[in-house]
């Protein structure tokens, strides 16, 4: 893979060729701080800009267009890395190799820029049809979350947790967020948008990429801002005594959930040592000690679920079950918590979560979306590439990951209870 | 070892044959990392009832997933997932209507993973304590399903569309099922339906395929397999008749959604075999409810809808087609979904564009290889074989073609399903 930037003053684009994909994926993406006010209008506004624009008025237009460049595909998309908010547009599309077709590339690499740079606007605010085809969505999205249990345990734990903590913030806001919102106001944003977040386009693919520069470059222009990347880095205050919170809900399972914060850990125990520490807890699957535990040797779940949110530098396990197993599995995952501190598992246990993470990143290099989303973060963050991952895990010992335990501390303990009308097992 | 060309998308899959019947597709793509064996056996959920030599055997719905859960123990102390631990593989299983489906996902050493994928499927170790052991965890299982409004919704979809066919019923079986399922029937459908020449291999990504078959065959010809019984699935009979056609429940949805089933037996549209009914009804449903079409375009705009998806699926006999709608606005979008279902339309200029995209997706579906591997069993399971041609028998769909099985197809057997979020019980 040959990576290669490309400095256009006010963003960068960022290349990396390789044949080893049949599509072409290129993202552009505007990066701002964490906003609790913002990240509700920025996820309308990416969801609107890529619904119409000036020359496609319906979104039907747009997949008529998409259609004619081979079944492209093109969206907005918002997300939320600890202190990070990005808002992202898409395109994947076929390489060139494939096509004959005369400024097949030039077409389809132009296409995101002329969506983005003429949104349908009159009189200084978004076209109302489509906005409000857009805002149905977005409130539906929000509510949608009551559906699924385990989603909405997780939110409500992180509020419990602390609701004023970046961490907790939702990137699509609530209803209320959303009846805010105005055409007017969105164009507003789409000002700030463009013209004062910082951008990167990244592009992955086999096909020419000074030539696709060279199309970005002529395609997008007059950007004059650009401002110091923020850091990613949530501060989660530590309690001295966990929080307890439970609240009833209408599933028929009891969710459980545990928030650990993890203090004192220097950049590479984050991005490598408490990997391999996770994987032998939780998130390796039905060989690791909160598995083993719970479902195998007690019966009392189908999955329970690890999650390393490293710049929050929250863990967080969630598992749901029938409601009289709740305690149970609270202790249970506080003993694994505790031999995991104790360093109560073997090395050979170790190498074998190492090797396992080391095939996990060399099978995520066959992804064009994980190459890519490495590289994202190895520019907004330093994060190494996936090469040097691999050798880091080579050196990580079992006194690391004693290291990693030791700087867990439990925060939260929120239930979601279940109405209870199971029979059990 | 036999090279299936894939005719114009410059493809190959490789295959073979075990004495003992197995057969092994192959597709390699030397640029990736990664490998991703599956083993499936042609048994599945709605296989309750089967029949050995006249004799008609009845199991309690949920043993084909039941036997997948457990199938996992090599022995007392031993599961597959502590091999596959230590070779650094990712090793999982699903059960479906027709089948179930093992795999192992890694990225060195293929032919010693797959052949162990082999050994742990293969291997007939069983016992009370594994049997009792999984119940609790498969009844959670079918908890977290009956929390989830989306499998809630589809089976009382299908339970609404059909009258006898078992596929109204959940996989997991319901709670009183899973608590039926004994020892016995484990072994019993495990000696019946788990034999080489009712499974098939399907490998995909970075090996060497020779290398490969022949760790295969070596692993195969060393076991010692019963003679196959050739099990029959009793398919019960199927009336033409919608079981329900309008019902409204309760459940935890936050909007409320409705759902359209058309029920088409396949006797009506003779002369087109299962491949040419699943295309040729794509290109209807995508030129008259797809993103670029006028009707999903107005009803958006109209606010009668947030979103709607369809799918199309063929059970046995018959062709179902399903639209799931996210709207308030039940009689309205009823009306105009019937009104829009008895007028279908296909403008030639529509039905070219989406034949462009044809070239796209045929050379796009050979990049990932988990994609290929599903693709590949999928044709296996719906057409018994590889489609080499493909892209000529797409290309070869004309658009007369598509008005003729237009006018063929009786879409008159209606279901509608209503479901309205919790709140409105009060």
């Amino acid at each position: 893979m040959e990576y290669k930037k490309f400095d256009c003053n006010s963003y960068n684009i960022h290349t990396i060729k390789t044949d080893k994909f049949k599509t072409v994926r290129m993202e552009i993406i505007f990066s701002r701080e964490v906003d609790k006010k913002e990240m509700p209008i920025f996820s309308f506004l990416s969801d609107l800009l890529t619904d119409c624009s000036k020359d496609y008025e319906r979104r039907k237009d747009i997949a008529i267009r998409l259609e004619e460049l081979y079944k492209a595909t093109f969206y907005g998309t918002t997300s939320k890395v600890g202190n990070l908010f990005t808002i992202s547009f898409i395109m994947d599309f076929i390489a060139p190799e494939y096509i004959k077709e005369k400024n097949y590339l030039e077409n389809v690499v132009a296409f995101p820029f002329t969506i983005l740079n003429h949104p349908r606007v009159k009189n200084n605010e978004f076209d109302l049809t489509n906005f409000n085809i857009v805002k149905r969505r977005m409130l539906e999205n929000i509510v949608s979350i009551k559906e699924s249990s385990d989603r909405y345990a997780l939110v409500n734990s992180l509020d419990a947790m602390d609701n004023n903590s970046a961490t907790a913030y939702k990137v699509l806001g609530t209803k209320e967020d959303i009846d805010n919102i105005t055409p007017s106001k969105l164009y507003d944003y789409y000002h700030t948008l463009i013209n004062s977040s910082n951008c990167d386009i990244f592009i992955i693919g086999n096909a020419n990429m000074d030539e696709i520069a060279n199309i970005i470059k002529d395609n997008f222009k007059n950007r004059v801002i650009k401002l110091k990347r923020p850091s990613l880095l949530v501060n989660n205050s530590v309690r001295k005594k966990p929080l307890v919170k439970e609240e009833k809900s209408k599933f028929i399972q009891s969710t459980l959930v545990m928030i650990y914060n993890i203090k004192g850990l220097d950049k590479k125990e984050k991005n490598i040592d408490f990997h391999v520490f996770n994987y032998i807890l939780g998130s390796g699957g039905i060989s690791s000690k909160l598995y083993q535990k719970l479902r195998n040797d007690n019966s009392l779940c189908y999955g329970v679920r690890s999650m390393y949110l490293k710049n929050d530098e929250l863990l967080i396990i969630e598992v749901s079950l029938d409601n009289k197993n709740v305690l149970l599995a609270e202790k249970l995952i506080k003993k694994c918590i505790k031999e995991m501190q104790d360093g109560k598992y073997t090395e050979e246990l170790v190498e074998d979560a190492k090797k396992n993470l080391i095939f996990s990143l060399k099978i995520n290099s066959d992804n064009n979306v994980s190459v890519l989303s490495n590289y994202v973060f190895h520019i907004f963050d330093n994060l190494p590439l996936l090469e040097e991952r691999c050798e880091m895990l080579k050196q990580v010992t079992k006194d690391n990951l004693i290291k990693c335990g030791k700087a867990l501390n439990l925060n939260t303990i929120y239930v979601q209870k279940g109405s209870d009308n199971s029979e059990g097992n | 070892m036999k090279e299936i060309n894939l005719k114009g998308l410059n493809e190959t899959i490789y295959y073979d044959e075990c004495n003992n019947g197995l057969k092994v597709y192959m597709w390699v793509n030397k640029k990736v990392n990664s490998f991703y064996g599956t083993l499936s056996v042609k048994y599945g959920s709605i296989y309750n009832e089967f029949i050995v030599n006249n004799h008609k055997y009845k199991t309690p719905r949920g043993v084909a997933h039941f036997l997948e859960h457990v199938k996992f123990n090599e022995d007392k102390d031993t599961t597959a997932h502590d091999f596959f631990f230590k070779t650094g593989c990712d090793t999982n299983a699903f059960t479906t209507f027709h089948y179930t489906n093992y795999q192992v996902f890694g990225s060195e050493d293929a032919p010693k993973n797959v052949v162990h994928l082999l050994d742990f499927v293969q291997n007939d170790y069983f016992s009370k304590q594994i049997v009792n052991n999984e119940k609790g965890i498969i009844i959670e299982e079918a908890n977290m399903g009956e929390d989830d409004p989306y499998t809630v919704m589809l089976f009382k979809h299908l339970d609404n569309i059909f009258n006898n066919y078992e596929h109204k019923y959940a996989i997991t079986g319901k709670k009183d099922d899973i608590k039926a399922i004994t020892l016995e029937d484990i072994k019993l459908v495990f000696n019946t339906f788990y034999h080489p020449e009712n499974m098939f291999l399907v490998v995909t990504g970075n090996f060497n395929p020779y290398e490969l078959m022949e760790e295969i065959k070596e692993n195969q010809d060393n076991k010692k397999f019963k003679k196959y019984k050739n099990p029959k699935r009793v398919i019960k009979k199927e009336s033409k008749e919608i079981a329900k056609e309008y019902e409204e429940i309760n459940i935890n949805v936050t909007n409320r959604k409705i759902k359209i089933g058309i029920k088409v037996p396949k006797k009506t549209i003779k002369g087109y075999d299962d491949l040419h009914i699943r295309i040729m009804l794509q290109y209807l449903l995508m030129a008259n409810f797809g993103q670029t079409s006028d009707f999903r375009d107005e009803l958006l705009e109209k606010e009668l809808i947030n979103d709607f998806y369809f799918n199309r699926e063929i059970f046995d006999d018959y062709v179902v087609i399903t639209f799931t709608i996210d709207s308030k606005y039940k009689n309205e979008i009823i009306d105009l979904f019937n009104k829009k279902i008895d007028n279908l339309t296909l403008s030639k200029e529509t039905f070219e564009r989406m034949k462009k995209c044809l070239l796209a997706s045929l050379i796009l579906n050979y990049e990932d290889v988990e994609e290929v591997n599903s693709m590949i069993q999928s044709e296996i399971l719906s057409y018994g074989d590889i489609i080499d041609n493909i892209k000529e028998i797409e290309e070869n769909i004309t658009y007369e073609d598509m008005l003729k099985f237009m006018k063929e197809l009786d879409l008159s057997k209606r279901s509608i399903l209503i479901l309205n979020p919790i709140e409105e019980d009060k």
